[in-house]
C-alpha cells in the first residue's frame, strides 16, 4: 500500500474508510456541523429518537440527508435491556437501518455503562438481525461477554460522556486490542483534544467516535478536521509499527570519527 | 370514509380533533410529514406497515417520536 493510498476496514462485512464517527448533539447552530461533518467526511452520524411536536427535528433530519452520511442511531436513556431492545426496534422500523449503537446506562450521573443489562439487549438484537456496537466498558469480562454473544465490534469509553478528559486507562484498552485483534474497536466517548484520537489509534484501535470534543470547541470546523488528521496520524503510525522504547539513550548521530573532543586530541592540548 | 367530529385524541399529551375517523396512515398522511416518525398508540409501538390496520377511536393517545441528535 502507498503511503497516501486509502485503506478500509471491515464492520459487520460492511468496508468502511473513515475511521472518524461523529455524533451530532451540542453544536452552536446547524450550519457549523454541516461544516464540520463536510470538513471531517465521518463514516456515521449518531442520532437518536425522542417525543417531538410533528414538525420538530425537521430541519434537524433534512440536513442530516443534505449530507448523504450514513446515520448510526442510539439507544441513549435506556436504563435496562428492555428498553434498548424496544428503542432498537423502534429505530429500525423508523430509520430502515440494521445499525445500532446500543447504550445501556448504569449510572445517571456518571452515564456509566451497564454490564449484564447491555449484554442481554446485545444477545437479543443480534438474534433479531441488527449489527449491534455496543457502547461499553473498557472491562475485559464484559467486552468478552459481548463478543460471546456475538457483538463483532466493539465500543468501550475513553472517559466518561462528554468530560473529555482523554484516555483514562491506556493500559486497558491497549489490552483490549490484544485480547480481540479481529474484532473492530471504536473508542466512544471521553475525547477532548485530537492528541488523544492518536493515542488510541495508535494502539490499533480502528475509529474513534466524537461529539462535544468537536461540538463544544471554539472553532468546531477546525476541530474536526484537526481530529481526522490526528485519527489517520495514529492509524498510519500503528501501520508503520512504532519503535521499541528502551531505558538507555542511543545517539542518533554516529560518534566514530568525531572531528572534536576525542579523549586523544584532549590529552594532547592539556598535557594529560 | 365516516364523518365524526367527534373524535379526540392526545398528541403527546395534547389534545387534537380528528376532521374525520380515519387510520394512523391517514393520520400522518394528512400531517405532510418531511421526517421519519415512530408511533406509539396507548404506549403500544405500531410498525409503519401496521398504520393501515389502526383506526383512531377517541381518546387514543399517540407518542409521535422524531429524528433528535444524539452522541
Amino acid at each position: 500500500m502507498g503511503p497516501s493510498a486509502p485503506d478500509s476496514w471491515n464492520l459487520y462485512d460492511t468496508p468502511m474508510t473513515s475511521r472518524l464517527w461523529m455524533g451530532s448533539s451540542h453544536f452552536p447552530n446547524w450550519n457549523v456541523f454541516a461544516s464540520a461533518c463536510e470538513l471531517a467526511k465521518p463514516g456515521f452520524i449518531t442520532l437518536s429518537l425522542r417525543r417531538q411536536t410533528a414538525t420538530g427535528g425537521q430541519s434537524y433530519w433534512k440536513l442530516i440527508r443534505s449530507l448523504d452520511i450514513p446515520i448510526l442511531p442510539n439507544t441513549a436513556g435506556c436504563f435496562s435491556a428492555h428498553e434498548a431492545i424496544q428503542l432498537a426496534e423502534i429505530s429500525r422500523d423508523t430509520f430502515e437501518t440494521d445499525w445500532i449503537k446500543v447504550e445501556v446506562i448504569a449510572d445517571e450521573q456518571s452515564l456509566h455503562p451497564e454490564g449484564p443489562e447491555l449484554i442481554r439487549a446485545c444477545e437479543v438484537l443480534i438474534q433479531k438481525g441488527f449489527k449491534v456496537l455496543p457502547y461499553c466498558s473498557d472491562d475485559l469480562s464484559i467486552c468478552k461477554a459481548l463478543t460471546d454473544v456475538g457483538c463483532r465490534a466493539l465500543m468501550p469509553l475513553g472517559a466518561p460522556i462528554g468530560t473529555g478528559l482523554g484516555l483514562l486507562n491506556p493500559f486497558n484498552l491497549e489490552r483490549l486490542r490484544y485480547r480481540f485483534p479481529k474484532i473492530p474497536l471504536i473508542l466512544d466517548a471521553g475525547l477532548g483534544k485530537p492528541s488523544q484520537a492518536t493515542q488510541v489509534m495508535e494502539m490499533g484501535f480502528d475509529a474513534v467516535l466524537l461529539n462535544t470534543a468537536i461540538s463544544q470547541s471554539v472553532n468546531p470546523a477546525e476541530m474536526a478536521l484537526a481530529f481526522l488528521e490526528a485519527v489517520s496520524a495514529g492509524h498510519r503510525a500503528f501501520k508503520a509499527v512504532p519503535m521499541p522504547a528502551q531505558p538507555n539513550a542511543q545517539p542518533s548521530t554516529p560518534s566514530m570519527d568525531m572531528p572534536i573532543g576525542d579523549y586523544r586530541v584532549g590529552a594532547e592540548l592539556y598535557g594529560n | 370514509m365516516s364523518k365524526d367530529s367527534n373524535i379526540q385524541i392526545q398528541i403527546n399529551h395534547k389534545p387534537t380533533h380528528l376532521p374525520y375517523s380515519m387510520t394512523l396512515a391517514q393520520w400522518v398522511e394528512h400531517q405532510t410529514l418531511e421526517l421519519p416518525v415512530a408511533l406509539i398508540l396507548n404506549n403500544q409501538f405500531i410498525p409503519k406497515g401496521e398504520w393501515a390496520q389502526h383506526l383512531l377511536t377517541d381518546g387514543d393517545h399517540i407518542d409521535l417520536l422524531s429524528p433528535i441528535q444524539g452522541g
